[in-house]
């Protein structure tokens, strides 16, 4: 993809968000590639990290590099083009941003445009562009806004704090995103009440298994009937029994949940407000059309830490109802199904200001019994392994050879 | 961190293991007689089917009932008898050791201290991962070693360490360096044959001390569910008869203990752990008690030594019934349960590679007689639903 060069700067970014900024002392000095205009393909890559000062000038030296490297990344000129300026006027009204043209890569992805052809950006849309310096917002009298300016009028009409937060984040890293349908509070509560018991009750079953056959079915009700457990138990009377399945289906006696594995009726009604899906989320996509968006690939609902608890059981029950089944769930491995689930939802949760994400997953345990896992040794030993492995060395590597692929093409 | 050349990767000695697909092939401590095969050309096999049908060879259960002695004072059940302890950790898994870590090998252990086995006999899990942490801490002092030789080196060519260089060339294992660099310290390592001093004249035997203890939902299932226990109070000697076993094990889950006559509350903890314990045992998992990881369970496929625990659950109880709506010390007191909380253990948990899961019981309203449903009834009122937890990281999910 032909990004234009303020882009190459966000890749760089994205590059030392995979490299962990958590691990304090940072060899810097692999900033100063960035600084080199030859536009060399490959991303710098990080130096090793010391933990004590050993006495040694060769460590002095490196650390100094290092640190000269930092300020000369920030010492940077940070070019605005006359050509690329665009701006746009603050509609208090409609609560939006007018953009007066549109120019850049970023409105591949941002803004709705109107019947008469103006191009309206969204609250979150305009702060964000304003805070990376893309776009210049002006009052309606006139007057330039101050990034201050920005955040008092659009903050109101992001949905909160929280929400602009999540949405800045995950920008930032390169997703696309845009408002879900749920975006908003709506005050159908009384129509959700009704809903909501049923759809609990409804998922949940008897953990027996279904019926396998007439032939079958009357084979077992002749010949492996054995007694009725009594009251007290055991459940496993004193008997022949002839295949351990057996005995474990007779032990299921607990109803659990079965989670729909086809696509059903979506209900959103009954989601209450923080336990809303904020937005729909695509990975970083070149060819991606805003009017057309394909379906999402994470749907996120946002929570603050400090004002709310862990989702009840109801609350989750109604944000899994309000997504669509993940129809690629069926194809994966039978552990894998029972990790990614086949409606999952992910919850940024936002403690002032640090948020992470957890994936919340709709899984069903009884319909993946593991007695029936015949092929366990083998394949299963495989696939488990492969898993462990993916964990985590490798996965940190596949996101940094990820981000280098994007700065080569 | 530098990396020096592997120095032990490849294990020096490689201990035999027992065959566990051999071992283990049993998921229950129950057996089942298969029918013959059906042959279709062959009508004997027909005859040999009826036969087996009407003349079953031998029972489920074994000849007579394995027996636990149940201890109030540990809130525990202890099989001492080694026959059951064989089936029931062998099948299935159930309880531990009560001086192992899991599977009851003091005794092997204390053989080998007092020189009756050899050496690499039969290492015990315990053994074994001794072994390993020895050879990590060998491994972390040579490198530990190959980096202060490395610094020296490098300070030397600085000039600041001269005339003693060479001397520190030797000196550096036994990490007494006089240079101002700071340098990493080590508790010496103790040769392990000096560990355990052999006696001189082999001792006969060793009498094994150790019992098996099961958790109370183990024992409630191996007794309610599968039928293969029976219990004997431990303090009065006396049979507990199998109708009064679940009541005094929901009373001895409180501290200080209820009287079994006492009325239990519906989601009382008792209940609870066993409504997700035997779910997870109806479904072919082996569950282990996961408190080491910070969550209620630990789920294994088949079993501890085939493979780590995969998932490890968390039971919350859920109050979506009407009859608790009004019911705020339940509705904000337990149900509802900080971030905080589920961020801890969800790093705990995916720091060694495991999956939380979120199990929620849907307790049922109070009933006015227990006793008029059953046992089997009683747990049939309760329901099941589990949510998987994963950390979803922006960097790594991009493409």
């Amino acid at each position: 993809m032909d990004e234009p060069e303020d882009d190459n700067i966000r890749n760089a970014q994205n590059n030392t968000q995979d490299a962990d900024l958590s691990d304090e002392a940072q060899d810097f000095r692999f900033l100063n590639l960035l600084n080199n205009k030859t536009g060399t393909a490959t991303l710098p890559r990080r130096g090793e990290k010391d933990f004590e000062p050993d006495g040694t000038d060769l460590q002095d030296r490196v650390l100094n590099e290092s640190r000269q490297a930092m300020h000369e990344a920030l010492l940077g000129e940070r070019k605005h083009s006359g050509k690329q300026h665009v701006s746009a006027t603050w509609r208090p009204s409609q609560c939006m941003a007018e953009v007066h043209m549109a120019r850049g890569p970023h409105f591949k992805t941002v803004g709705k445009a109107d019947r008469r052809g103006v191009l309206w950006l969204l609250p979150e849309e305009t702060i964000y562009l304003v805070e990376r310096g893309n776009l210049e917002c002006w009052w309606e009298e006139g007057v330039p806004m101050s990034l201050q300016g920005v955040y008092a009028s659009a903050l109101d009409g992001c949905g909160g704090l929280e929400r602009y937060q999540v949405y800045a984040y995950l920008k930032r890293a390169g997703y696309i995103l845009a408002r879900a349908p749920t975006f908003f509070h709506d005050d159908d509560e009384a129509v959700g009440e009704g809903k909501k018991e049923g759809e609990i009750v409804g998922t949940i079953r008897p953990a027996t298994t279904a019926s396998p056959g007439i032939f079958k079915q009357l084979f077992a009700t002749l010949f492996l009937t054995p007694p009725k457990p009594p009251l007290a138990g055991p459940v496993i009377a004193q008997g022949t029994y002839r295949t351990y399945d057996s005995i474990y289906s007779r032990l299921s006696i607990i109803p659990s949940h079965h989670p729909p594995h086809t696509p059903t009726t979506i209900a959103t009604a009954a989601s209450e407000t923080p336990f809303r899906i904020a937005y729909k989320v695509w990975k970083p996509q070149p060819h991606f059309k805003k009017s057309d968006p394909p379906p999402a690939d994470f749907l996120v609902a946002v929570i603050s830490a400090r004002e709310t608890s862990l989702p009840t059981l109801s609350q989750l029950s109604a944000l899994f109802d309000s997504v669509p089944v993940d129809e690629k769930t069926a194809g994966k491995s039978q552990f894998q199904r029972l990790k990614d689930g086949y409606r999952n939802v992910i919850l940024a949760i936002v403690d002032s200001g640090v948020t992470s994400f957890i994936k919340f997953a709709d899984v069903g345990f009884g319909d993946e019994p593991m007695y029936k896992w015949k092929g366990g040794r083998g394949r299963g030993g495989g696939k488990l392994g492969g898993e462990r492995g993916r964990g985590r060395g490798s996965g940190r590597g596949g996101g940094r050879g990820g981000s280098a692929a994007r700065g080569t093409s | 961190m530098t990396t020096p050349p592997p120095l032990s990767t490849a294990a020096p000695n490689r201990y035999k293991k027992p065959n566990y697909h051999l071992l283990h092939a049993l998921p229950l401590p129950l057996s089942v007689t298969p029918l013959p095969p059906l042959i279709p050309h062959n009508p004997l096999s027909l005859v040999h089917i009826i036969i087996a049908y009407l003349f079953p060879s031998n029972l489920s259960h074994p000849p007579s009932l394995h027996r636990g002695f149940f201890h109030a004072s540990t809130r525990s059940v202890h099989i001492t008898d080694q026959e059951t302890i064989r089936a029931f950790w062998n099948h299935g898994f159930f309880g531990k050791g009560n001086l192992s870590r899991s599977e009851p090998t003091w005794v092997t252990r204390r053989r080998r201290a007092l020189g009756v086995i050899g050496r690499d006999e039969a290492l015990t899990a315990e053994e074994v991962t001794e072994r390993r942490r020895g050879e990590r801490k060998e491994f972390k002092k040579e490198r530990a070693r190959l980096e202060k030789e490395k610094r020296n080196r490098q300070l030397a060519e600085e000039g600041k360490l001269t005339l003693e260089g060479n001397e520190d060339q030797e000196g550096a294992a036994s990490a007494s360096s006089s240079s101002t660099a700071r340098t990493v310290h080590f508790a010496p390592l103790e040769p392990p044959s000096s560990r355990r001093r052999s006696l001189e004249r082999p001792v006969a035997d060793v009498e094994d001390i150790e019992h098996l203890q099961l958790t109370l939902e183990e024992a409630f299932f191996l007794s309610f569910g599968l039928g293969v226990l029976e219990l004997t109070d431990a303090d009065t000697n006396k049979k507990i008869p199998q109708k009064d076993i679940l009541q005094l094990f929901r009373g001895h889950m409180h501290f200080p203990p209820q009287s079994p006559q006492s009325s239990f509350e519906p989601d009382d903890p008792f209940m609870l752990s066993y409504v997700v314990y035997h779910h997870f045992r109806s479904l072919g998992w082996v569950v282990k008690p996961g408190v080491k990881f910070a969550v209620d369970y630990l789920l294994y496929n088949r079993g501890p030594v085939f493979s780590h625990a995969e998932f490890g659950v968390l039971i919350l109880p859920a109050y979506s019934h009407p009859h608790w709506a009004n019911d705020k010390s339940r509705k904000e007191g337990k149900e509802l349960r900080p971030w905080h909380w589920l961020h801890s253990i969800n790093r705990v948990s995916s720091q060694v590679k495991k999956t939380v899961i979120l199990v929620f019981v849907e307790v049922p309203p109070p009933l006015d007689d227990d006793k008029e449903i059953g046992v089997v009834g009683l747990l049939a009122r309760y329901s099941v639903r589990e949510v998987a937890l994963r950390r979803w990281l922006v960097s790594r999910n991009r493409d």
